[in-house]
């Protein structure tokens, strides 16, 4: 089981957008893949039409394996199964600090899941918080989207710094440029500044107004328009991103 | 058409509603994703005496994999390739996994037949809820007969399968069921296999070589002897098609068990019948008897090729292959021979004057069938007597040298006492039987082994003396030769615990368990 946590402590960056597509580029027969949603605000969720069962909410989920695996459910695309998040997981954070292990919690409450799933993914809300770092620790690959600005790179830039001061493993963290607009200077200068950065993605994901039209479709873009130039670039970047996290 | 976990099967009581009304009824904002369909062909693989099914499995073969499935859940507990659809294969032919262990604890020696092949027809709908997200898949299932000359007709099914997560908003899911909604009834893997191999009936069904008559003990023996002739003729019958299909060699085995369990039991209540009868329907049996056995030899010692192989130094073993290819090329010319006579008009003559003969219902002339109109309890305690009689004297009566021909005369004895416990065994308390048949069996088992390696030696050794000089004539008498050692000091170590065994059995306990069986009955 690899997992990989979709991360920034931006909102609004297309970590969403690409936990709904690569889950679903990752999931096949031999490959199944999970996604869990970990924002209270239930994007992923929504994107897959998902709702947590009524008696679903933050207590289960801090509980781990058995209540966790039991409100797992199907999308309706094959191999690939979500699990939704609630309102009362803005609560967290705050009785995360009350359990023993804060850290490592997200480590051990998955270990139910081993057998099942060949890729998990988190979907994680945008802050740094207590449950950031127990998703840091488990997880094998942090993917960050970056917009290509001189204000994300240094965001960027500040999540790396924050590895290395908490002991924690920062080659784990991998970027990618989101929402890249080729006709804008500054993005293009970034974007080429950055290319043969040793923790930046080489694809990026194009501005792209069929990635917000998922709001209406809810479904993943590859599901629905797999020719668009967007779903394309998330092909690519899942290709990258595999090759990393099995290599 | 295992059950992915999970899944409803519904039956309809009464007339098949119109599947083009499925979703009709389901709750607002409720609606059906599109239809797709779907054909695959199912074949369905047990032995004769339906092994697997008495063990709780299904055996099917679906999209080139082979699958052993729980008859309760519905779940798939094995799986392997199966590229072809033969019409029968033995668990050993299966390559080494799971399935092949599942299916070898059923059954090593019979054969998995193809009992029957539908073609299975899916038409699947989504059912989506309110916010158009998919929570269950709705089939609809028909079989038809692959043979499509058959006229066979098999129940449908509709099935629900929610998703993941889904399971417990079930009651909406129902709703997409065509009208009416209450004349369905949840149906289970087991009972739509069942109801799949009634329909087929596929040939032998049912079939179980075990005696299990239910006699009554103030009916006359004529009337229940002719019983038992009906049953052990009907086992005949049911194995003349394995026989000729050669499927494996427990058709004619139980063929002749049921000849020596007719001839047996006509021998042994000889007053029962007019003698003449008697001895022309003997007579017969003996024959008919006589004709399998060359082909019961080949049947036998070709079973035996792994055991023999082993017994042998590695050195030794390939000269056993002359021995191997004599006895299948024995047995392709037996089995011919044999088939013929099954479709001989000489054989069916005599089954069908057997028969006859059976059916007589009319009780014969007291001067020439004394005992036609005893009452069947009071046979049985003399008889039982009688031949238990016979065991112990001539148990007794055996030297300290214990020859060949004692041991061989007094397993005849013992079997004849098994025969008649087995006819008998309805009127006796089940727990005495049991306890009887136990305490004979340690002595059975000792004269059984015995006498059988005393065949095989006889066998080996005609071998022997026939093996061609030329084409590695002397390594297989070697080969043979070692065979002849091994299996003589086995038999001599079977000889020497005979007494021991005897006089475990010539016990007061055996006298006390057969007075406690045969008291109450006369
Ligand atoms: N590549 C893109 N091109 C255009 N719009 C995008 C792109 N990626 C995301 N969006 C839109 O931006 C908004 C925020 O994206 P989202 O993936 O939800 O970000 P996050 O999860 O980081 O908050 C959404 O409305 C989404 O449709
Ligand atoms: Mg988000």
């Amino acid at each position: 089981m690899k997992t990989i946590a979709l991360y920034s402590i931006k909102g609004g960056v297309g970590k969403t957008a690409a936990a709904v597509n690569l889950s679903f580029l990752a999931a096949s027969p031999t490959t199944p893949a999970l996604i869990c949603d970990l924002d209270p605000q239930g994007a992923s969720s929504f994107y897959f039409r998902i709702k947590a069962s009524r008696k679903y909410n933050s207590e289960k989920f801090l509980k781990g394996n058995s209540k966790i695996l039991k409100n797992i459910k199907a999308t309706d695309f094959e191999n690939l199964d979500l699990l939704p998040s609630d309102l009362s997981y803005r609560n967290l954070d705050i009785e995360l600090s009350e359990s023993k292990k804060p850290k490592k919690l997200l480590s051990k409450n998955l270990e139910g899941l081993e057998e099942e799933y060949r890729y998990v993914f988190f979907d994680c809300p945008p802050n740094l918080t207590l449950l950031s770092e127990s998703v840091f620790r488990a997880s094998d690959l942090i993917l960050v989207p970056v917009i290509p600005t001189t204000l994300s790179i240094r965001t960027f830039n500040q999540l790396v710094e924050f590895f290395t001061d908490n002991g924690l493993d920062s080659t784990k963290i991998v970027g990618f440029f989101s929402m890249e607009e080729k006709r804008k200077t500054m993005h293009r200068e970034i974007a080429e500044e950055f290319q043969n950065h040793p923790s930046m993605l080489r694809q990026t994901i194009p501005y792209s107004s069929d990635v917000e039209k998922m709001g209406l479709t809810r479904a993943p873009l590859n599901a629905t328009h797999p020719k668009s130039n967007a779903a394309q670039a998330y092909s690519k970047l899942w290709e990258e991103v595999s090759m990393r996290i099995d290599s | 058409m295992s059950d992915t976990q999970g899944s409803l099967f519904f039956r309809i009581n009464g007339e098949m509603p119109l599947v083009q009304s499925v979703g009709q009824n389901l709750p607002e904002g409720w609606s059906l994703g599109k239809n797709s369909s779907r054909r695959e062909r199912l074949v369905f693989y047990d032995t004769f005496e339906e092994e697997a099914f008495r063990n709780g499995l299904a055996v099917m073969r679906r999209k080139g994999t082979l699958s052993i499935i729980d008859l309760e859940s519905g779940a798939v507990e094995a799986e392997t390739p199966l590229a072809q659809t033969p019409p029968n294969f033995f668990a050993a032919d299966l390559p080494e996994g799971k399935a092949r262990k599942r299916l070898l604890q059923c059954s090593t020696l019979r054969a998995f037949i193809n009992r029957c092949a539908v073609d299975r027809f899916i038409s699947s709908w989504r059912i989506l809820n309110r916010d158009d997200k998919t929570v269950a898949t709705l089939d609809y299932e028909s079989l038809h007969p692959v043979d499509k000359t058959s006229e066979t007709v098999f129940p449908q099914h509709f099935s629900i399968t929610p998703l993941k997560g889904y399971h417990k908003e079930l009651s909406p899911m129902l709703m997409a069921l065509p009208e009416p909604v209450d004349a369905y009834r949840i149906v289970s893997f087991k009972e739509r296999l069942m109801t799949i191999m009634e329909t087929a009936e596929p040939f032998g069904r049912g079939y179980s070589p075990k005696l299990r008559l239910q006699l009554d003990a103030h009916a006359s023996i004529h009337e229940n002897v002719r019983r038992l002739l009906q049953f052990t003729t009907s086992i005949m019958e049911a194995n003349e098609e394995g026989i000729r299909k050669d499927i494996d060699s427990e058709f004619l085995h139980d063929f002749r068990v049921a000849i020596r369990r007719n001839r047996s039991i006509l021998r042994l209540l000889n007053g029962v019948f007019d003698p003449e009868k008697t001895a022309w329907a003997l007579a017969g049996l003996r024959e008919l008897g006589k004709r399998t056995n060359d082909l019961r030899d080949s049947d036998v010692y070709l079973l035996r090729r792994e055991e023999y192989t082993s017994l042998l130094p590695p050195s030794l073993r390939p000269a056993l292959d002359p021995f191997f290819s004599d006895l299948e090329a024995d047995k392709r010319l037996h089995h011919r021979q044999f088939c013929r006579y099954l479709t001989d008009r000489e054989y069916s003559g005599f089954m069908t004057s057997l028969k006859e003969f059976i059916a007589e219902g009319e009780l014969p002339d007291p001067e020439t069938a004394p005992l036609a109109a005893e009452p069947t309890g009071d046979v049985a305690a003399k008889t039982i007597r009688k031949a238990l009689k016979k065991v112990l004297v001539h148990g007794r009566r055996t030297g300290s040298e214990t020859s060949d021909a004692e041991l061989h005369e007094l397993r005849i004895d013992c079997k004849k006492l098994r025969y008649l416990l087995e006819f008998f065994a309805s009127l006796f308390p089940p727990k005495a039987t049991a306890q009887v048949l136990r305490q004979m069996k340690t002595l059975q088992d000792n004269l059984g082994t015995f006498v059988d390696l005393s065949v095989q030696m006889e066998f080996l050794q005609s071998r022997l003396e026939a093996i061609p000089a030329d084409r590695g004539g002397i390594s297989e008498a070697a080969a043979i030769g070692g065979l002849l050692t091994t299996l003589y000091r086995e038999r001599e170590k079977v000889r020497e615990h005979f007494h021991e065994i005897f006089s475990g059995f010539d016990s007061n306990e055996t006298g006390e368990l057969f007075d406690e069986l045969l008291t109450g009955l006369a």
